[in-house]
């Protein structure tokens, strides 16, 4: 089999891979207020998330990536829950401006307003579940796509600390719940963060207990 | 309570120094001349670390990856295990560069014992340097080298692998690296402890390339 047969056989299992022909199909967003009132809508529906999540870290000078899994949970105004199971455990949780992070039965925790870049990303992660990334034009201007499964917006920052180490931020709904099912962080040096959540539960019952750490 | 401070500190200072007055100099030679592995294989792509450490009461955990991106150029970047990076930095022969660092950590003092620490662990000393050859009471092989007002002690075991790296400074340990390696002698965990800085690091592969 020479390179040719290889690459041709590459691309006809890549274009039966729906994502990838999704991917090749991404064209401008056709109606972008629809789409953003129904987001609105779901989220103010949205009082609580529980989720799989699925975390590949990529470093730009290196090939190996990093993949952690853990669960999510979000429980509406500011409360939320970051368990890392694999491949080690790590949990970091945020209840309104108090950041707590256990790690190897250590627990440090601090004002979210001492840091910056926590501040940023909690920012980032609430506004994104809510919608109400879309709104703020000073720290992100927003593009909007889609392809035949999946609304793509492209948040590239506008302004402020983001804008010195993050290229753009893309986040990946769903064309059934309007829910976030991807989230991508692209920093400046190249550098990309993955998180896809998987077997969402919308307005389950989350006990207060979980966005504490004892 | 001054007295008791200043009799700790020369108790300190008189049982480091005793480690090193202890060896007796067989030889002096060019560091070219001398058997000694150095401590990462020159020829490695790139190498996995799990890192652990502690810093001014702040511990962090997570992944330390070192790129050879050409000959002695390497370029390095520690994440915690939720993927947020730590810090980034590049060594070009031995100059470094701080690329990012979390906010956390950017103290003067922090960033130069980085510096320091990984330099000493990714470089051997310059061709030039002449090393003295000692032997301490259990007759191990030490090689000693005099760099920037600051004294290298480089332990050595009977493979000519460094097991321990201590520098010395006015007689008094500064830092300790103990260096560990599996059964192919490629090098499986490193501790690096300062004696006169809050900083602990623990390093453990996991890949190497």
């Amino acid at each position: 089999m020479n390179k040719y047969h290889i690459i041709f056989i590459s691309l006809l299992i890549l274009l039966n891979n729906n994502t990838f022909a999704d991917s090749l199909n991404v064209e401008s967003m056709k109606n972008v207020n629809e789409f953003l009132t129904k987001v609105e809508k779901e989220s103010k529906n949205t009082l609580s998330i529980s989720s799989d999540f699925t975390q590949e870290k990529h470093l730009s000078f290196i090939s190996e990536k990093v993949i952690s899994k853990g669960k999510f949970y979000f429980k509406k105004e500011n409360l939320l829950r970051w368990e890392y199971i694999e491949p080690y455990e790590y949990l970091i949780v945020i209840n309104g401006d108090q950041f707590f992070i256990r790690d190897n039965d250590r627990v440090i925790s601090f004002d979210i307003k001492s840091s910056k870049m926590f501040t940023e990303i909690n920012d980032i992660m609430l506004s994104a579940l809510t919608g109400d990334i879309f709104k703020d034009k000073t720290k992100f201007t927003p593009a909007f796509f889609e392809t035949r499964s999946e609304y793509i917006i492209k948040l590239l920052p506008a302004s402020g600390n983001m804008k010195k180490f993050l290229d753009k931020i893309v986040l990946i709904f769903s064309k059934v719940d309007y829910s976030l099912i991807k989230l991508q962080m692209i920093e400046k040096n190249g550098d990309k963060t993955d998180i896809t959540f998987s077997n969402k539960i919308m307005n389950n019952e989350i006990p207060d207990e979980k966005f504490n750490i004892d | 309570m001054k007295n008791l401070i200043s009799i700790s500190f020369l108790f300190a200072l008189t049982s480091c120094s005793s480690i090193y007055e202890n060896m007796s100099l067989v030889g002096v030679k060019k560091f070219e001349d001398i058997d000694i592995n150095p401590i990462l294989s020159e020829e490695f792509n790139s190498a996995v670390f799990a890192v652990e450490f502690e810093v001014a009461g702040n511990y962090f955990s997570g992944t330390l990856f070192i790129k050879q991106t050409s000959t002695l150029v390497y370029k390095s970047t520690i994440i915690n295990n939720a993927g947020m990076n730590i810090i980034s930095f590049k060594f070009d022969n031995r100059k470094f560069s701080l690329i990012s660092c979390l906010e956390e950590l950017r103290n003067k003092y922090i960033i130069k014992t980085f510096e320091d620490d990984f330099r000493n662990i990714l470089y051997m000393p310059g061709n030039s340097s002449l090393v003295n050859l000692l032997k301490n009471e259990e007759n191990s092989n030490i090689y000693m080298i005099t760099d920037s007002g600051s004294n290298l002690y480089y332990f050595l075991d009977i493979n000519f692998n460094i097991y321990q790296l201590d520098l010395v400074r006015q007689s008094e340990r500064v830092v300790s690296y103990i260096f560990s390696y599996n059964i192919n002698f490629i090098i499986s965990q490193i501790d690096i402890n300062h004696y006169n800085f809050p900083l602990d690091i623990k390093l453990t592969l996991t890949k190497m390339e």
